[in-house]
This record gives C-alpha cells, sequence and structure tokens, in this order.
C-alpha cells in the first residue's frame, strides 16, 4: 500500500500512529519530520553536544518505531515522543555520571574558551553565547537537571525520578548550573572579576517565573 | 574575588531553598542592605526566565536527518523493489517448512510442542511425520515439490530446536542474515537499553540471551526479527520472526535462523 506524499501531512498525529501500527512504512518517518526539530533541541541541549544527541535522538526513535504499539493514547503523541527521548538522553547521562573525574572544572575563562572558541576570555566585552554553547560548558548532571526544569518544564520530582537522585540534589545541581550559566548568558557580568553596573540592565527580562522548586522563606 | 559579596551559588541556592536557617538568614540579611548582591540575584533568576524563553525547537542538522531517514529505513525494512522480491523469494521457498512447522504445532498440540521444543525424543519423528500428513490449507505458490520439501523441512523443523546450538542446521538464508547482523551491529553501537524488552519473552522461553529485535517484512508483513545468542558459542546468534514483542516460540513465523559472526 502505498501513500500519496501529500495526503499523509494531512493526517493528525494520532491518525500517524495507527497507520504506522498498521503498517504504514511511511506513516512514522512523517511523524518525524514534524517533531524532529522539537526532539532535536532537547537532545542536543540534555546532552551538549551533537554526536551524543544524534546518537540518543536515533536510539529514542528507533525505540518509538518499535515500541508503537505500547501508545495508548492517554498522551499526546508528541509528548509520548518526548518522553522517549529525554528517557534516552537520561541513559546516556546517567552513564556519563558514573564515569569518574568531570572534565569540566568549575574555572569561568576555561568556560568561555570552550563555549566560544577563539574569544578572548580576556575581553572584558560582554560576550552573550548562545544558550547551547552556554550549556554545553556545564558538567553532564547539571545540564540535564537544569535542561528539564528551567527549559522543558518537568517537575522538579519528576527530573528527580528520572535521574535517580533525590529532589535536593536537582535543586542543588540546577542552582550550580545557573550560578555557572549567569556570567556566559546575562551582559555586561564575569563571576567574580567585575561587579554588576550600577544600574542593573533593565533589558534583562524580569523572572516572572520564581526559580522552580524554591520556596521563598 | 570580591569579598562581602556573596557568591553567585550561595545565592543561586538561596533561591532553591537549599540553604540551612542560618544561612539563608545572613543572605537575607545582606540582600536587605546590598544592591550589587540583589543584582546577582535578579540576573541568576533571568537565566531561568532566558532558558525557558529559548525556542522550543532548534533545526536539525542535515547529516543528522539524512542518518535517521537512514536508521528508521532499516528499521522499517522499506521495499525497495528488488530486495522486496529477493525476500519474497526466499519466502516462498520456505513456505512449506514455515506451513508445516505451524502445523506441526497446531495439530499435534502438546507432543508437537515437546517435539520442537526437545523434550520429546523419538516424539520428534512422529512430529514430523503428523506435519507431512497435515496438508497445510493455503499454500502459497510453492510449486509440485511442496510436499516433500514440507515433509522433508517439517523434520528439519521439528529437529532444529533439538539441535539447535551444534550448528548444523538452519543456516539463515543470507537476506535474513543480513537483517540479523544489522540487529547485532546496532545493539553493539547502542548502548545497552534496559527498557528494551521487545523479544524478552521469547529469550526467556527459549533460556537464551536476547540481542535484540527489528522490525522485519521478510515474511512479507510487519513482524519483529528477535535475535538471541547461542549460550554454547557467543558468536553464533538465532534469529526468530515472531507476530509481535511479545511472542514466544508458538507464534513463531521462523525460527532458529542460525548466523555466525565474524
Amino acid at each position: 500500500m502505498t501513500t500519496d506524499p501529500r495526503e499523509i501531512r494531512t493526517v493528525d498525529d494520532d491518525g500517524l500512529m495507527r497507520r504506522h501500527v498498521g503498517g504504514d512504512p511511511d506513516a512514522f518517518g512523517e511523524l518525524v519530520r514534524r517533531h524532529r526539530d522539537r526532539l532535536w533541541a532537547v537532545a542536543l541541549r540534555t546532552l551538549g553536544n551533537p554526536d551524543d544527541a544524534a546518537d540518543a535522538l536515533q536510539e529514542a526513535l528507533i525505540n518509538a518505531f518499535r515500541r508503537a504499539t505500547s501508545y495508548r493514547g492517554d498522551a499526546a503523541v508528541t509528548t509520548w515522543l518526548h518522553r522517549i527521548v529525554v528517557n534516552a538522553c537520561i541513559d546516556r547521562v546517567r552513564k556519563a555520571a558514573a564515569r569518574p573525574a568531570n572534565p569540566l572544572p568549575d574555572d569561568t575563562g576555561r568556560m568561555l574558551r570552550l563555549a566560544a572558541p577563539g574569544a578572548d576570555p580576556s575581553d572584558a566585552v560582554a560576550t552573550r553565547l548562545d544558550i547551547e554553547a552556554a550549556l554545553a560548558t556545564l558538567p553532564p548532571d547539571q545540564r540535564a537537571a537544569l535542561v528539564l526544569v528551567d527549559m522543558e518544564g518537568v517537575p522538579v520530582a519528576e527530573v528527580a525520578e528520572l535521574l535517580g537522585c533525590a529532589v535536593g540534589t536537582v535543586k542543588s545541581r540546577c542552582a550550580r548550573a545557573r550560578a555557572k550559566l549567569m556570567p556566559l548568558l546575562v551582559p555586561n557580568r564575569r563571576a567574580g572579576n567585575r561587579a554588576a553596573p550600577p544600574d542593573v540592565p533593565s533589558t534583562s527580562p524580569k523572572s516572572e517565573l520564581a526559580p522552580p522548586g524554591g520556596d521563598p522563606q | 574575588m570580591t569579598t562581602g559579596h556573596l557568591e553567585a551559588s550561595q545565592l543561586a541556592e538561596h533561591a532553591e531553598g537549599l540553604l540551612g536557617v542560618d544561612e539563608a538568614a545572613y543572605v537575607e540579611a545582606h540582600l536587605q542592605q546590598c544592591e550589587i548582591c540583589r543584582a546577582t540575584a535578579a540576573d541568576l533568576a533571568s537565566v531561568s526566565a532566558m532558558l525557558a524563553a529559548a525556542p522550543r525547537t532548534l533545526p536539525t542538522p542535515a547529516h543528522v536527518v539524512d542518518r535517521l531517514d537512514r536508521a528508521l529505513a532499516v528499521a522499517a525494512a522499506p521495499e525497495p523493489e528488488p530486495a522486496r522480491v529477493v525476500q519474497l523469494s526466499w519466502f516462498r521457498r520456505k513456505a512449506p517448512q514455515l506451513l508445516a512447522a505451524a502445523a506441526t504445532v497446531g495439530i499435534l498440540g502438546f507432543a508437537g510442542w515437546v517435539a520442537t521444543t526437545g523434550a520429546g525424543g523419538d516424539d520428534s519423528e512422529d512430529a514430523a511425520e503428523g506435519a507431512a500428513i497435515a496438508e497445510p490449507e493455503e499454500q502459497y505458490d510453492a510449486g509440485a515439490e511442496a510436499g516433500a520439501d514440507s515433509e522433508r523441512a517439517a523434520e528439519e523443523s521439528a529437529a532444529a530446536p533439538l539441535h539447535a546450538e551444534d550448528g548444523e542446521l538452519s543456516a539463515a538464508p543470507p537476506e535474513l542474515a543480513d537483517e540479523i547482523r544489522i540487529v547485532v551491529a546496532q545493539e553493539q553501537d547502542g548502548d545497552d537499553d534496559a527498557a528494551d524488552t521487545c523479544g524478552l519473552p521469547l529469550a526467556e522461553e527459549r533460556g537464551l540471551e536476547l540481542v535484540g529485535a527489528a522490525a522485519t517484512d521478510v515474511t512479507g508483513e510487519p513482524a519483529v526479527l528477535v535475535v538471541l545468542r547461542s549460550s554454547a558459542d557467543p558468536a553464533v546468534v538465532y534469529g526468530w520472526v515472531v507476530p509481535e514483542c511479545d511472542a514466544t516460540g508458538d507464534e513463531a513465523l521462523v525460527t532458529d535462523q542460525r548466523v555466525e559472526l565474524d
């Protein structure tokens, strides 16, 4: 049975899942085409480098392809795919964390060099790095916690379960990660080597979100 | 390092409510009177806000798109015309054996099952005869020698599991062997995925290690290729084609296709 490539684009996600389970060879590919960029963003940000992200995404999609019959329709297809990709990424993070020796010391100069090759870290002009490059400088466990909590909006308790650690550990990883990202992402700020300018940059977005999980005492 | 101001990490932990009572009180008191540290705290909060506001998608690089497409094509075992012809012709050759094996199990029930699982000694001959007598009804266009084939094949299939470990029987045809090798290679490449339980019921039933599983249409319809590792020789694997991940041996469409890995 062949499918008209234009026709398949009009089918909704649930319909594509049903077709895939029913043996339509094009249905899953169309699902991937639709949601790939979203899933890629999650994988790249969580893992911090494109090679690992591609590995994890491939593994996750093959997994999803094979386990399509386990999709019960109780969540959106995108949510289901997202979860499978997050799990594949977390698997890798946990394995990386099990390895000894954190390769990145807490050294802002080194972080900057890694994040923006060619940039001179002594250059005092504020360099706003792109978010992915900044995330890439974090240790894997901190990065995964922060991406899931701050970018993916996954509740802290769920992240703790995914990462196999305590809620407090997730919060602590997020806190340390935010402190490390601040000099990379916030203009006019370098950790330690200069004070904030007298007038706080009014362009910096005022957080409407309280830092997740942080109950003000 | 400026002394007299709070560390960013301390402020970040304070925002998460992670500090002890005394330290939290100290930080609060300092924030009350220090504009610079208040600015740091605001910047920390803005990090979370920036992350939350980042685009939900990033363009997948072209080489990753290609790679995913290829991997999914393998998983889907799609039908480029020539490959399909090869696969179908392989299946036609094997069809009598498959049907006979099904008949063995179906008609002789438990006796057939005993024979195919190897507990049955002499029964296996009976099983093979039973299968030969029970001509499969829906013949594929397997040709005139189908009867003889199916008798021989039934013997083979009834006996195959008995001798599965000695390597004399059921060398997989090249097309299936290739698929089996792909499964093995993927499992070697990828990390072990504890959650990947496709084929596990079969592996447990056979008492063999599960190497991996993949979608296949080698039998002409969507099915699952399960690869099990020989307990005698880790360089030998067996491919089974079953209708779904949870299937066990009695639902198998193709059994014990032997492949030696290099």
